[in-house]
Order: structure tokens, then C-alpha cells, then sequence
């Protein structure tokens, strides 16, 4: 389970089929028309577990702001918004450092732990090392 | 009077405004500079904006300001060599300096009167101490006030304190400037009043506006479709009205970014003016077309390109006027700026009657300062040679002038255009004049596109890009599609361009079986010089569409130059010509097949490279003439001409030259009614000159083509070709001077020969295209001769030895397959019984190696393809002189 700081989410949609861009890294998804706006969309799945996400109906789109650009990132479902006082706790040690650059820290939920993601870690194009999505 | 005083007013406040933007990126940029070391750009965008400051500054008498900036300028010149780091005290001083020029500018009328020397002398001890980086860091700066420079604090002090104390000061103080800035509005701002029918409003908000007018369209053509089925006459007639509405609401939104060129034209009777006086020379400055409207960010990049051509064009363009006098010119030059609209773009051309660029000067002057070898410059071809000019580093400026600026050269006039959209082509003739012309898009935002798919998906490519659609089926592709080392070549009337599959260069899978029975629907696709066939799934639909930038993640693929959004809503990519020609690897190609190419070329019939001048007429017709029959296009003055018997002569002085329209002799369109110069072209029949009018030269170049010696046949025109889409005629030009002056020509085109009861005269004529081969024979045999036409040298060697009657004159091709015209006249040379036979060479080369070459193997005499006249009278020579 992930979480977003609400303050850089701009809108969840569900504007998940983008238009496809040859030769590019393997986990941009292509483009989505945001009215009038280009929006580009990046699979959060293929970036944090190396999965194609599936278009399924439960499956969104999460537009966050970096850099004044805005992406979309493609999760598999948005569950809810939660509010916690506590600052972050840090990532657990063990944690294999190429996961733990993605968050930020973690959150303790009443029966949950929740990983908070770092949207700017995310977006700070292109991720090396991955394939092309040709 | 007061007319000029409000001119004056505009270009002042323009100036203000212009240096203000120039000012806020300068300010960020030197921030940079200091945070991440030297970054070329960066510096050099310091540099022009500055640049263009003085430059400015200069021509409206703000002296101070000019000073000022002159210093800056020499400052950053050593950062930009490298002979400066960009220390925190130089950057420091630097916005010092900068400061002092924006309140200056905020300022402008009291400007002169204020006290530059606290900034000029915080600049002093870099500019006098570049050579070692201690030096700067010694110097005293207003923003040095921090502990950063300790050792020369004390000896700062003076300086610091005089700045502090001076109401300009405040280096890094930005909030200060800004709050300054607002207060001295008040006494300066009275010029910005004055447009109180305008308000400003920001480039973002206008982009938006238009996005969402797309959009807004786009919701329209939803709602109508869905109401399409319902019946309710209220909701169609609201539905109707609103999308009237809408449609109206698109193109004002549109129209608010488009300005008169005027806006940017007006500025030049000054620069032009102030230029002259300063280089004692005469110009008229001539404005025409200032109502035309262009995208406002074109226009204001247009600024700078122009000014650098204006500036240009008096400096090395325009002769002093003894020096024009002594070449016949009047003392005045003219200077020519005209904007106007043609097939979707804006054109400006810069025209001036000045010395022209000379081409061999450009060359040894590329070879001086390495642009190219010396072995490249002979090999270049004038009109090339006049493209140097555009080369990184070249400039013929002499010396370093005020006038001409220093190492901002033509080559960023050319960067900025393109950049634009646009680009710049050049024209000259030596002591005729030169024209530039800028061709640019009416809108950054907005245009026409070509929409194709491939694999599903579909993509734009610019119009622009786009020269014309091949359509080739599976059947036509072995006759069309040629393979060259391992790679599909398309033939195309004469020309041979390489395909990509726009398939392959986007690496989408594709079925190579498939692809052997499908139809090739390929786009003629151009950029510069590069030009190729790109095959695409789906023939193309136009659509008009508004470019929007690439994000971050998109930015650094070269295939794609922008995005897109379609009619329907969805995204669609820009291609990228010289991108996608890249990825497919055409260019390291291009050079390999050159060679294959060519021979290819040559190999083929009926096709020559030959030079032609093209010019219209009428503005639907063009025509060409071969280059060797033209001695000169001249610019003539109305007034020089004279209707004698209804014919026009061109008078100068004891020389009479008759000068004929085109529409009088030949099937053609009239032409415009003559304005007070008129372009000529002065062609040379049997020694004689006469002029043709030619309103509109459009180019000189060198054509592969193949001549249809059939369908557009005339008097006066002995064939056609197919150039870029447009049929192009070919004149007959010993026809037209015989109809046109038979008091001159009399003896040209007929028979006198013919009568002569005595045995006819026997030629032998080998040439293995088509339609020189019919032409030539139809020439020689209607001047009274015998013809023999062969295919082939061999075959002209083979009818040699078996002919008995006796030949007099061999008339040969030079470039021919099995037997070329060379090897030809050598073994006649050889042989005994023909040793003697005269050989006439009929050539388009016309280098002198060649002829030289030529006159070794034997060859009797030279001349050019197409000069008909010349072509008798050289046969007539040749067995008379035998007879």
C-alpha cells in the first residue's frame, strides 16, 4: 500500500488509456489529452515492481505536479484519503535500496503499514537501466 | 514634424520595453552563471541581449546607456573567451551594472544626465586584469560589501561608498530595483499612456484562452453530434447559434497574437538613417507591406535577424555613392523591405542595389579562416559559395566595427529564423544587389499538418515538411523502387531519393512479408537539403493543428518535435524530419550511395544536368532558360526604356539593346504591368543581345531533368519538365529572338541552304538522350544539312567506318554510355581515314578543365546544349571552312 501527499495531487481520473510513444523508456505509457493540456503518464507498477498495470476497473490515474509539468501516474486502485499527525518513520533497514529510493518513509495506519512514495524520485526522468517500451 | 517626434516617442518606448525583457533574463541568467560555473549559452545570451542594447541605445542618442553597456559588453566578451571566471565580485559588479542600466531605461529621458562612472569603474579593474584569476578577486564591487573579499576591503571602501551612496546602487538588491523601478513610472510612463485603446496582457493568458477555445470546439462538436438524433427544433437552433458563436470566438482568440510587421519595420528608417550618416553613404529606405499580421513571438524574434540584415545590407551591401556613380549606379542606393503572404507563409525580403557578394572573395576568405579547404572551395558552385556567409565563424566584416557588431554573425541570423520556424535564403549578383529573403509560418501556434498512421496509431508531419505523395502499388515497385547497396531507392523523375519506413524508424514490429505485397503510400519529405521518401500505412488527411511543447520525459527523443491533440481529442505526436532521417541512419548512407546514386542518375536517358534560369511571368507560370544563353540579368529603370514601333529598347548610352515581354511571342500569361525596375534577362543570340522580361527570377540552378519533348510544344517553347510539383517550359530562345527581332535574326531559322542546288553538307550526330538527339537533328537538318543521328558514341563509330558518301562534321554529345564523346573523337584521331574530320563538342559542362580536356583529345570547337543559333553558325563555320 502506498500513499501520495494529498497536496501534490492535482486530480484522480480515470483517463488510464494514453496514447502510445515509440522509443521511449519502458515505463512512460504515453500521452493522455488533460483538456487541452498534454499529460504524460508513467506506469507506477512497471516503476516500483516491474509489471505492465492492467487497464482494469478499478484502475486510475493520479495527475501530480513536478517541476510546474504535470504526469499522470497509473495505480491499480485509489483506496482512501487518510490523515495522520506523525511525522514519517523511517524505512525499515533491510529495505533493498533500489526499492527504498521510491518513498519517502513509512506510516503506521491502525492495522496497516503504508509506504509513502516520493513523487519527485519518481519523475525525475528517465529511470536507467530500464528497457524501452518499444 | 511632430509626425517624426511621435515615431521617435514609439521607438523609444519600444526600446524601453524590448530592454526591459532583455534586462529580467539577464539578471537570472548571471545568477546562473555565478551558481554553476561558465555554460556557454548562458554567457552568450548575456552577451547579445546586452549587445542589442548598446546597439539600440546607440542609434536613439542615448549616450549614456550605450557607454554603459559598452562596458558591460567588453566584460562579458572576456567571460564568454574565457579569460574571466565568472567570480561572485565579477557577477557581482556585473549586476551592479546591470541595475544602473535598468534605472537608466526605466528613466530614459533624464539618462544622459546620469552618472555611470561608480559602475563603469567597478568594471574597470576586470577589464584591465583579465589575464590572471586574483585579479577579480581583488577588485572592488558593490556587492564585494559581504566579508567575501577581505585582503582589498579597505581600498574598495572609496568605491563601495560612492555606489552606495548614488541612488543607482543596490547589486544583488533585486527588491530595490523592482520597487524603483515602479516609482520612477510616474515622470517616464508618459509615452505608455498614450495607448489607452490596448492593455497588456500576458503570453500565458492568451495561451490558455487557446487551449481551452480548442477544447471548447471540441465540446461543441460532441454536443451537436449527440443532439443529432433529437428532434427538438429549440435545442438545434441554440446548438447552431452557439456553435457559430464558438467558431467566431476561436479565430478572435487567435487573432489576439497576431501584429502588423509594421510594429517591427518602423524602427528602420532610423537605424537605416543614423547608418548612413555614420558611413557617409546614400540610401532610400523603402517600407512595403507593413499591414501584413504575424504571430507577436514571431515578430518580436524577428527583431534582431532584421536588424542584423539591415545593418548588414548598408554596411557591406551599399557602395559610397562616388563609388556608385563610377559604376553608372545612381549615388542613392534603394533599400527594400517588403513583407508579404505566399502559399501559407510570410515572406520578408531585404533587398538592396548595392555591390552584391562577390563569390570568389567569400571563398578565399572561407579558406583563410578555415571554414573549408581550399580543394572545397574550388569545387563550390558561386551559388554555394554565396551560402558561406551562413557558416559558423565566417564574417566578412573587415575589421571590428560599431556598425557590424562583433562575432554575432550571419550564422546566429540564420539559428534565430530557423528557430522561428522559418529560414533565410540569400540571391545576389555581383553589382546588382543582393536579396534575403525570410521565410517564416504566420503562427508559432497554429498549422497546417499532414495526419498519417502507422501501425495503428496515427502522426503529423508539418506540411511544410512535405513536398509532395507517391502512391505505389506492389506492382509499379520494381520499376519505381530501385535497391541500392541493400536499400530501397525511390526514382523520381530523374532524381533518386532513399525511403524510410516510418515503421523501421520508430522500431514498431512489422511482417517483411507483408510488406513485399503492400501499397507504398510515401511522403516526399524535405528539410534544408535533406530529402527523402518516408513510407507511411495510410495515404494522409490534412488537418490544421496547434503545436504544443514535448514534456520532460519526450524531450530528448530526436524523432519527435512536438505534440499534438486531434480533432477527436486524442494525442498525437510531431514528427521530426532530420530526427527520423537520423534514426534511420540516412545520412553516414547518403555518402556511401552518392556514388551508386549518381551513376544511377547518369545512366539513365533523356536526363542531363544542365543550368537553368527560372523565372515567372505570371505568377501561375514558370519558365526556364539555359544558363549559357544568358550574359546577365540586369535591373532595369523604367525610364531607360523606350517603345520604338511598339518594340521596347533598353537605352544606355550609344548602345541600344531591344527588350521583348514573353507574352508576345509565346503562349503564355502577360505578365505584371511594368513597375519602375524591372528584372532582364539579357540573352545572347548569334552576338547579339536582347532582353527578356523576367518579373519574377526565382532561382539559378543546376536540373536533372527529364525533358517531355511533346505534350507543351509551342513556338518558342521546345519542351517542359516537372520541378517541385510545377511544370516548368523550356524556351526556345533562337525562336522567340527570330520572331520577336527578325531585322536582327534574319538568317537564323531557315533554308537558305536548302536551295542550294550543290550536294548538302553530311552530318554525323551522336547524343544518347532522347530528346536533345530529336531536337538537335530537327535544328541541323531545317538549317539545310544532311543529319545522321546515332544513340552512342560506339554506334556514331560503327556508322563512321561504314559509310562511304563521306561525313563533314561530327557533332557529338560529350556524356554518353559505351562510348563517350571523348573516346569518340580520339579513335576518329586514330584512324587515319578520319583523322581529319572537324569534331564539334555540344556540352552542358562548361568548365574549363573539361574544354581544355576536350581540345586535348582532339575536339575541334565547343558549344553549349540549347544555343541553337550558335550551334548552326558553328556547323556553318566549320564546313565551310573545310569546303
Amino acid at each position: 500500500m502506498l500513499g501520495v501527499e494529498l497536496s501534490r495531487v492535482q486530480e484522480i481520473n480515470r483517463m488510464v488509456e494514453a496514447t502510445f510513444v515509440p522509443r521511449l523508456p519502458i515505463e512512460v505509457r504515453g500521452l493522455i489529452n488533460l483538456r487541452g493540456n498534454l499529460v504524460t503518464v508513467l506506469d507506477l507498477a512497471q516503476i516500483l515492481d516491474n509489471r505492465k498495470s492492467e487497464p482494469t476497473r478499478n484502475a486510475r490515474n493520479v495527475i501530480v505536479e513536478h517541476h510546474g509539468e504535470r504526469f499522470g501516474l497509473l495505480v491499480d486502485a485509489v483506496g482512501d484519503v487518510v490523515t495522520t499527525t506523525d511525522a514519517l518513520e523511517a524505512l525499515p533497514t533491510h529495505m533493498d535500496p533500489q526499492q527504498a529510493r521510491w518513498f519517502k518513509g513509512l506510516v503506521q495506519l491502525t492495522d496497516n503499514v503504508m509506504l509513502a512514495l516520493d513523487v519527485d524520485a519518481v519523475l525525475a526522468a528517465p529511470i536507467e537501466g530500464a528497457g524501452s517500451n518499444g | 514634424m511632430s509626425n517624426e517626434g511621435d515615431d521617435l516617442q514609439e521607438l523609444v518606448n519600444d526600446f524601453v520595453t524590448e530592454s526591459r525583457e532583455h534586462l529580467r533574463t539577464v539578471e537570472t541568467d548571471l545568477l546562473r552563471l555565478e551558481e554553476g560555473g561558465s555554460d556557454a549559452a548562458t554567457v552568450n545570451n548575456v552577451f547579445r541581449c546586452v549587445h542589442s542594447v548598446k546597439g539600440v541605445a546607440g542609434f536613439l542618442g542615448l549616450e549614456r546607456i550605450q557607454s554603459l553597456a559598452h562596458t558591460l559588453e567588453s566584460t562579458l566578451d572576456l567571460v564568454r573567451k574565457e579569460r574571466l571566471q565568472p567570480t561572485p565580485e565579477l557577477v557581482g559588479a556585473l549586476l551592479g551594472a546591470i541595475d544602473g542600466l535598468r534605472d537608466m531605461i526605466e528613466n530614459v529621458g533624464e539618462s544622459n544626465k546620469v552618472d555611470i562612472d561608480p559602475h563603469t569603474q567597478a568594471l574597470r579593474p576586470f577589464l584591465d586584469a583579465p589575464a590572471t584569476t586574483d585579479a577579480p578577486a581583488a577588485a572592488p564591487t558593490p556587492a564585494a560589501t559581504g566579508p567575501a573579499s577581505e585582503p582589498h576591503a579597505a581600498e574598495a571602501q572609496p568605491a563601495t561608498a560612492e555606489t552606495a551612496s548614488h541612488p543607482q546602487a543596490g547589486a544583488k538588491d533585486t527588491a530595490h530595483g523592482a520597487e524603483k523601478t515602479a516609482a520612477a513610472k510616474p515622470d517616464g510612463g508618459e509615452g505608455a499612456a498614450a495607448g489607452a485603446d490596448s492593455i497588456r496582457v500576458s503570453v500565458d493568458l492568451l495561451n490558455r484562452l487557446m487551449n481551452l477555445s480548442g477544447e471548447m470546439v471540441l465540446g461543441r462538436n460532441q454536443v451537436l453530434q449527440a443532439i443529432g438524433t433529437t428532434s427538438e427544433k429549440p435545442l438545434h437552433t441554440a446548438a447552431t447559434h452557439l456553435s457559430q458563436v464558438v467558431s467566431e470566438m476561436q479565430e478572435a482568440i487567435m487573432q489576439t497574437r497576431l501584429q502588423p510587421v509594421g510594429n517591427v519595420l518602423q524602427r528602420f528608417p532610423r537605424v537605416v538613417r543614423d547608418l548612413c550618416s555614420k558611413l557617409a553613404k546614400r540610401c532610400r529606405l523603402v517600407l512595403e507591406g507593413k499591414e501584413v499580421e504575424l504571430d507577436r513571438s514571431i515578430l518580436e524574434a524577428l527583431g534582431d535577424p532584421l536588424t542584423h540584415l539591415v545593418r548588414n545590407a548598408i554596411d557591406h551591401g551599399i557602395e559610397r555613392p562616388d563609388a556608385r556613380q563610377a559604376k553608372g549606379k545612381p549615388p542613392e542606393g534603394t533599400l527594400t523591405l517588403q513583407a508579404f503572404h505566399q502559399g501559407g507563409n510570410v515572406k520578408i525580403e531585404i533587398r538592396d542595389d548595392g555591390a552584391g557578394i562577390d563569390p570568389e572573395r567569400l571563398r578565399r576568405k572561407a579558406v583563410e579562416k578555415n571554414v573549408i579547404t581550399a580543394e572545397q572551395a574550388r569545387s563550390l558552385s558561386d551559388r554555394d559559395a554565396t551560402l558561406l556567409i551562413f557558416a559558423p565563424g565566417f564574417s566578412t566584416a573587415e575589421k571590428l566595427t560599431d556598425v557590424s557588431g562583433r562575432g554575432v554573425g550571419m550564422d546566429v541570423v540564420r539559428s534565430n529564423i530557423e528557430k522561428i520556424g522559418g529560414h533565410v535564403e540569400v540571391h545576389s549578383a555581383v553589382g546588382v544587389g543582393t536579396t534575403m529573403t525570410i521565410t517564416i509560418p504566420l503562427t508559432l501556434a497554429i498549422m497546417p499538418a499532414l495526419v498519417v498512421s502507422c501501425d495503428e496509431r496515427r502522426y503529423v508531419l508539418p506540411q511544410n515538411n512535405v513536398t509532395e505523395l507517391v502512391r505505389i502499388r506492389a506492382a509499379d515497385r520494381q520499376r519505381r523502387i530501385l535497391q541500392v547497396s541493400g536499400r530501397e531507392v525511390l526514382r523520381l523523375r530523374g532524381r533518386l531519393l532513399p525511403v524510410v519506413h516510418l515503421r523501421d524508424a520508430l522500431a514498431l514490429p512489422d511482417d517483411p512479408a507483408d510488406r513485399s505485397t503492400r501499397t507504398y503510400n510515401l511522403m516526399v519529405v524535405q528539410s534544408g537539403a535533406l530529402q527523402y521518401g518516408l513510407v507511411v500505412d495510410s495515404p494522409p488527411d490534412t488537418e490544421e493543428i496547434v503545436v504544443k511543447p514535448l514534456g520532460t520525459h519526450l524531450k530528448g527523443r530526436a524523432e519527435y518535435s512536438g505534440s499534438t491533440i486531434l480533432g477527436d481529442g486524442r494525442v498525437a505526436l510531431i514528427l521530426d524530419v532530420v530526427g527520423l532521417s537520423d534514426t534511420a541512419n540516412l545520412r553516414a548512407q547518403e555518402h556511401a550511395d552518392e556514388d551508386v546514386l549518381r551513376q544511377h542518375a547518369t545512366a539513365n536517358a533523356d536526363q542531363e544536368t544542365n543550368e537553368f534560369v527560372l523565372f515567372r511571368n505570371h505568377e501561375t507560370e514558370i519558365f526556364a532558360v539555359p544558363l549559357g544563353l544568358v550574359s546577365r540579368i540586369q535591373r532595369l529603370d523604367r525610364k531607360e526604356l523606350v517603345s520604338v514601333g511598339g518594340e521596347l529598347v533598353h537605352e544606355n548610352g550609344e548602345r541600344a539593346m531591344p527588350v521583348v515581354a514573353l507574352e508576345r511571342h509565346v503562349e503564355a500569361m502577360a505578365g505584371p504591368a511594368l513597375g519602375d525596375r524591372t528584372s532582364v534577362l539579357v540573352l545572347r543570340v548569334k552576338e547579339h543581345e536582347f532582353g527578356l522580361i523576367a518579373p519574377r527570377v526565382e532561382d539559378i540552378r543546376a536540373l536533372t531533368v527529364h525533358v517531355d519533348d511533346r505534350t507543351l510544344v509551342r513556338p518558342g517553347v521546345m519542351g517542359s519538365f516537372q520541378l517541385d510539383g510545377h511544370t516548368v517550359r523550356l524556351l526556345d530562345v533562337a525562336t522567340i529572338a527570330g520572331k520577336a527581332l527578325p531585322q536582327l535574326f534574319v538568317d537564323v531559322p531557315t533554308t537558305q541552304e536548302r536551295q542550294n542546288p550543290d550536294r548538302k553538307m553530311r552530318i554525323l550526330f551522336a547524343e544518347d538522350s532522347n530528346f536533345f538527339r530529336r531536337h538537335v537533328a530537327n535544328i541541323i537538318a531545317e538549317a539545310g544539312f544532311d543529319v545522321v543521328a546515332c544513340e552512342d558514341g560506339d554506334i556514331a563509330w560503327k556508322t563512321l567506318q561504314e559509310d562511304t558518301a563521306g561525313f563533314d562534321l561530327l557533332v557529338t554529345d560529350i556524356q554518353m554510355p559505351n562510348c563517350d564523346g571523348l573516346e569518340l573523337t580520339k579513335r576518329i584521331r586514330r584512324n587515319e581515314r578520319t583523322a581529319k574530320l572537324p569534331v564539334l563538342a555540344l556540352t552542358s559542362l562548361s568548365r574549363q578543365e573539361d574544354i581544355d580536356l576536350g581540345r586535348a583529345a582532339g575536339i575541334t570547337d565547343y558549344r553549349i546544349k540549347l544555343d541553337d543559333a550558335a550551334l548552326i553558325a558553328a556547323i556553318r563555320e566549320l564546313t565551310g571552312a573545310r569546303a
